[in-house]
């Protein structure tokens, strides 16, 4: 990962977008107050609906707020005139769900098109697009038409089209919701290879919490147009704030379903009469030590894993187990007590 | 061969006794449709490419334009072809110098096709997916740069489509143009096969006008694939 070095690359100020429809005026984002550094990649993720696709197009005022500031590399492009709007535009890259790439035009041309008016001679312009079509490893693909590719390489080209006026941000609206989960990861990967080699900073638009999960460094959640909370990505997914946020980190793990079984037929997972059920958070610290033999030794109590799962957030390891308690109930407090000590969230589930 | 040849002119001895008259008005039809097409693929395209770039939610939305210049393009397409040549005729003078024979048909002609081929291009250019035009406009292209690089070069093989429509519709109002002194193929089919029953003269040029149609369609198509990738 590319070290963001808080220098605000994008500043998003008093944020506010109405739009006029014949059944009234719609507020699609509300008070929305961001800061994306340089070098980082930030997720933006919420429902459809949130506002989040109308927010990363006020960032390239494909979309205008209604009121408030977008403010790049320190010049606020809401106060540009179209000339002005439009030079901007070429160091603020973005790349679509559909790719839109130009069907009638080939892979190399497509890469060549906003390379007019760069200024470059005939012979640079050609080294720069077979160099954008290797880094994105589809340089034997040049003459092709964009019908004759698949999603996942039709959003190669998209990006490599995206690069070619070396912008410093590139906007990626919903990138990877029309591709395969194989795909989709090939993107992201690619993505982030962008950000560590190039220090290009990335704002993702997403509806899917594995995404952001994936490559962000930090992300903010959106719903009803407004900014429900925004953080580091270790911080907001091992200590979310807001029920929404919750609801986005469970589509990504088991966990929904284990609470489904336990709450209907606890017995198929081995749970006996007097057991409790907890889930236990490791974080930070915590994820490495062999807390579980060592409390069953030390507090006199039968630990059985009924469920476990591990993740890499942000390179850091942030552990998740339910597990059942069977011994004296004074024992199982005790327990609890410990784990808590040892910065181990807990939180019973069943007494059964 | 050359027997069967003979036999058939034998079937239309009127064709082959007005030769000369015929070959005068296949040029002409020629000339019509080849003019026509020409202007009215440049007002056809300037006014297509207006209607969408000003319609809702165009690059440059302007309602009053293109209020203004639906409702012209309605009325003209809705007024019949004879009588526009009738309420032209002063106009017509004025740009062609003659109101009568080929020459003064063209621009009557070209009046009353503009309005069908602007609706053709309008609509091949609102079938464009907008994620071409966002992109394009996200990549910092002006709306000239959209105009050319985006909607005439994406949208070509459906303005072509359109245009092949528009053609053979010319084709067609050609013929019209025998009745209001126009010449070509039409007015030869009235005066020979219709005032004189030359029931051959008839068959004959449905069979010319119908392989002037045949190719025109057939070339558009092929050229509308072409550019589809």
């Amino acid at each position: 990962m590319a070290q963001a070095n808080n220098t605000p690359l994008i500043e998003i100020k008093n944020l506010r977008k109405v739009f006029d429809t014949p059944a009234g005026k719609v507020v699609a984002l509300d008070g929305i107050n961001l800061t994306i550094d340089k070098g980082e990649i930030f997720g933006i993720i919420g429902m459809s609906g949130a506002g989040k696709s109308t927010l990363v197009r006020c960032i390239n005022l494909l979309e205008r707020p209604t009121e408030g500031a977008i403010v790049v590399e320190g010049e606020d492009i809401t106060k540009l005139n179209n000339s002005q709007l439009r030079k901007k535009r070429r160091k603020i890259a973005m790349i679509f769900q559909l790719f839109n790439l130009m069907k009638s035009r080939t892979i190399y041309a497509n890469v060549a098109f906003p390379l007019k008016g760069s200024g470059l001679s005939r012979q640079e312009k050609h080294e720069k697009v077979m160099k954008l079509l290797k880094l994105v490893g589809l340089e034997n693909r040049a003459k092709a038409y964009p019908s004759q590719l698949s999603g996942g390489q039709k959003q190669r080209v998209a990006i490599a089209r995206a690069l070619a006026n070396d912008p410093s941000v590139l906007l990626c609206d919903e990138a990877t919701s029309a591709l395969d989960p194989q795909t989709t990861q090939d993107i992201l990967s690619l993505l982030k290879e962008l950000n560590e080699t190039l220090g290009l900073t990335i704002i993702i638009i997403t509806h899917e919490m594995a995404v952001v999960k994936e490559v962000c460094t930090r992300v903010a959640v959106t719903e009803d147009g407004h900014v429900k909370e925004t953080g580091g990505i270790y911080e907001v997914f091992s200590n979310p704030k807001t029920p929404i946020t919750k609801r986005f980190i469970a589509t990504t793990s088991n966990m929904n379903k284990i609470y489904d079984v336990l709450e209907a037929n606890p017995e198929v997972l081995g749970v006996k009469s007097g057991d409790v059920v907890a889930t236990l958070e490791f974080t930070g610290e915590s994820t490495g030590e062999a807390m579980i033999s060592h409390l069953s030794r030390e507090c006199n109590v039968d630990i059985s894993i009924i469920f476990g799962n591990v993740e890499l957030l942000a390179g850091n390891p942030f552990g998740k187990l339910v597990v059942s308690f069977r011994g004296e109930q004074q024992a199982i407090e005790a327990a609890l007590k410990a784990l808590n000590e040892h910065q181990v969230r807990t939180e019973v589930l069943l007494h059964a | 061969m050359l027997e069967l040849w003979q036999s058939f002119l034998e079937l239309i001895p009127n064709v082959v006794y007005t030769r000369k008259e015929l070959l005068k008005c296949i040029i002409q039809t020629l000339q019509m449709v080849g003019w026509t097409t020409l202007y009215s693929a440049g007002f056809g395209v300037i006014f297509g490419v207006t209607l969408v770039v000003t319609q809702k939610d165009g690059i440059l939305e302007c309602k009053p334009v293109y209020q203004i210049l639906d409702k012209l393009i309605n009325v003209f397409r809705s007024i019949p072809f004879v009588i526009l040549v009738a309420l032209l005729i002063k106009m017509t003078r004025m740009i062609s110098g003659t109101s009568i024979g080929t020459k003064g048909m063209i621009f009557p002609m070209i009046v009353a096709t503009v309005p069908f081929l602007s609706r053709q291009i309008h609509s091949a250019l609102v079938e464009i997916d907008p994620g071409m035009i966002e992109a394009a406009q996200s990549m910092g292209c002006s709306p000239l740069d959209i105009i050319w690089r985006v909607y005439l070069r994406e949208g070509l093989p459906g303005m072509i489509r359109g245009a092949t429509i528009t053609i053979v519709n010319v084709v067609t109002i050609t013929a019209m143009a025998g009745y209001v002194g126009g010449g070509g193929l039409g007015d030869y089919a009235i005066r020979y096969g219709w005032q004189r029953a030359m029931t051959d003269v008839t068959i004959v040029t449905i069979i010319i006008i119908l392989a002037i149609v045949t190719i025109i369609q057939t070339l558009g198509g092929f050229l509308a694939r072409k550019l589809t990738h």
